[in-house]
């Protein structure tokens, strides 16, 4: 009960005959009783029940359920993310070949201009000279500027292979709770989990910082088992 | 040039066929989400290399393998298993099924390229 509230029951009391405080006490009790719904009565009379209260199996289910959908809407979003790096990546080798039409002409029309240069040597051709060799630069920047948003792109697309590692993760917490519902489902119960069919959940998800080591040892895995002639 | 890739998941897919085609083997593609259907689309097509994942449900990659290694049909075929698992014996395992070489995930183009370079014969 705050002070606020007991400050104006009081004034309540102060200010009003019984009949009134008796209607105080009334409305104070109702607001206490609805600010806390945990404190009420349970209905016994109504055909309301709580959800799942002691149904393990089915907070078991919802658990897995969540990681499951979890999973769905990463690989989703990623796939959409991927759509978009895609449609980028579109835009760009439109760019790009843009520029390769174009360059043709302006590399032809500086062999024109040097040849002009060379010839007329005045300070307006020059200065045009000069004009157009800002351009070619800048058509060059433009040239490097869109190869390396593509390979940003293609980077950014690698990245994204973090998606199916992160879900692996994830299907191994889901095969430990599997696991621990069904021990403790052996013990307490004889029912069984009707499931989806699931992938095999992964033994070892290397860390980064370990991967160029991995990548080296299996390659030499492979090569000792060429010499030894073990592979098919 | 024809490949197959064998991967559930749509995103792990996407990204292969995007590097085959970064890496200048992507002009054929084709997808399954695990062995069973990888064994139908195969059975309609013919192709010259086989990249797949281990770990699938329905069919995994191992299944997926050592069904392809049974069959004369595939003997050329060469197949990459590209997947998590990065213990030894997990990739003895694979190797003695009939795998040509391993990638473990996460991999870069050039790790793949070099690869599948390997298996075909373009490396030494």
């Amino acid at each position: 009960m705050a002070q606020n509230d007991i400050d104006a029951l009081i004034a309540g009391f102060q200010n009003s005959d019984l009949d009134d405080i008796d209607d105080a006490i009334k409305t104070f009790e109702k607001k206490e009783s609805d600010d806390k719904p945990y404190d009420k009565e349970p209905d016994i009379q109504s055909n309301k029940t709580e959800p799942e209260s002691n149904n393990l199996y089915s907070k078991d289910k919802k658990v897995v359920d969540k990681l499951d959908e979890i999973n769905r809407e990463s690989e989703e979003k990623v796939n959409y993310l991927f759509e978009k790096l895609e449609a980028v990546g579109q835009e760009i080798e439109h760019i790009n070949k843009s520029i390769n039409q174009v360059k043709p002409y302006i590399n032809k029309h500086k062999e024109f201009m040097d040849f002009f240069v060379e010839k007329f040597p005045k300070t307006v051709v020059k200065n045009n000279y000069d004009y157009f060799k800002n351009i070619i630069n800048i058509v060059n920047d433009m040239e490097k500027s869109v190869s390396n948003i593509e390979n940003n792109i293609f980077d950014s697309m690698d990245i994204l292979q973090f998606q199916d590692i992160t879900r692996q993760k994830i299907e191994k917490v889901i095969s430990v709770i599997k696991t621990l519902h069904d021990y403790l489902d052996e013990w307490f119960t004889s029912s069984s989990i009707e499931d989806i069919p699931r992938a095999r959940v992964a033994n070892t998800i290397v860390d980064e910082k370990d991967k160029d080591e991995v990548d080296k040892s299996v390659d030499e895995i492979i090569e000792q088992m060429k010499r030894e002639g073990e592979m098919k | 040039m024809k490949i197959i890739t064998v991967d559930d998941s749509s995103t792990m897919r996407r990204i292969i066929k995007n590097t085959l085609k970064r890496i200048g083997y992507g002009s054929d593609v084709l997808e399954a989400g695990d062995g069973k259907e990888a064994l139908e689309v195969l059975s309609n097509n013919s192709v010259d290399l086989i990249i797949t994942d281990w770990n699938m449900p329905v069919m995994d990659g191992l299944a997926f393998v050592k069904s392809i290694r049974s069959d004369s049909k595939y003997d050329d075929v060469p197949i990459i298993m590209v997947t998590t698992e990065a213990a030894k014996e997990d990739i003895i395992t694979a190797l003695k099924a009939g795998v040509n070489n391993y990638v473990v995930k996460p991999f870069t183009p050039d790790v793949l390229k070099d690869k599948i370079d390997t298996v075909l014969g373009k490396k030494d």
